[in-house]
């Protein structure tokens, strides 16, 4: 298990506004993409030789 | 550049007065606990209203073998493709200059990716950051910053930080 330093004398909290419907939609467009970007460099090239 | 500053021979949160480190789990907070999280006891957010609202999921960072003492708490919405973070606060004695406990706020951002690989979300996770902290967020949890201060941990920084806090 690891653990992670954080900078000195910030107080730490996240506060989110709830999302917009525009804004949620936008992220759902980028994570849509991502997911597929993240897919594709997962997918070793396969090369196929002939003999 | 690296995105962790990680002291490998340590757990998860660490004593700074001591030094010594604590494994720490997360649980979801009791309706008798609830009762005790509030502005009286130092706690900043309203608690007790978040753990009301049907779609939230809040969950308490206690060291293991002391559930009793809250160290951070987290708000939680499941989308339809993402894990949400309402709120996030660690306790009145984790921050400033005499905290207690460091590692809080990275505990609970891991606790986030993995409810988010658990409900089938691929890891991503959202949440809305305060103007100073956005490089921080960058730079030490691999997010990427989106319009508004939304910050998002997709997929692959995800996976390194449920890796570092829950894979020992």
């Amino acid at each position: 298990m690891g653990f992670i330093r954080e900078p000195e004398g910030i107080y730490f909290t996240i506060r989110s506004k709830p999302l917009t419907p525009e804004v949620e939609k936008a992220l759902s467009q980028y994570i849509t993409q991502r997911n597929l970007e993240i897919k594709m460099n997962r997918i070793k090239p396969y090369f196929r030789t002939s003999k | 550049m690296p995105y962790y500053e990680v002291d490998d021979s340590t757990n998860s949160i660490l004593n700074i007065i001591s030094g010594d480190s604590f494994c720490t789990e997360v649980s979801l907070v009791s309706n008798d606990e609830i009762k005790y999280i509030g502005k009286i006891f130092g706690w900043c957010f309203d608690w007790r209203s978040e753990s009301n609202l049907i779609d939230r999921e809040v969950y308490k960072l206690t060291i293991v073998g002391n559930q009793k003492i809250i160290q951070g708490l987290i708000s939680l919405s499941v989308k339809a493709d993402h894990v949400y973070i309402n709120f996030l606060e660690s306790a009145r004695f984790n921050f400033g200059k005499q905290k207690l406990y460091e590692g809080i706020t990275g505990n609970l951002l891991a606790f986030a990716c993995q409810l988010s690989f658990q409900r089938g979300k691929n890891g991503f996770v959202a949440f809305e950051a305060k103007y100073c902290m956005l490089e921080h967020y960058t730079n030490t949890y691999g997010a990427s910053e989106r319009e508004g201060h939304l910050m998002v941990l997709d997929t692959l920084a995800a996976e390194k930080l449920v890796e570092k806090y829950f894979k020992s």
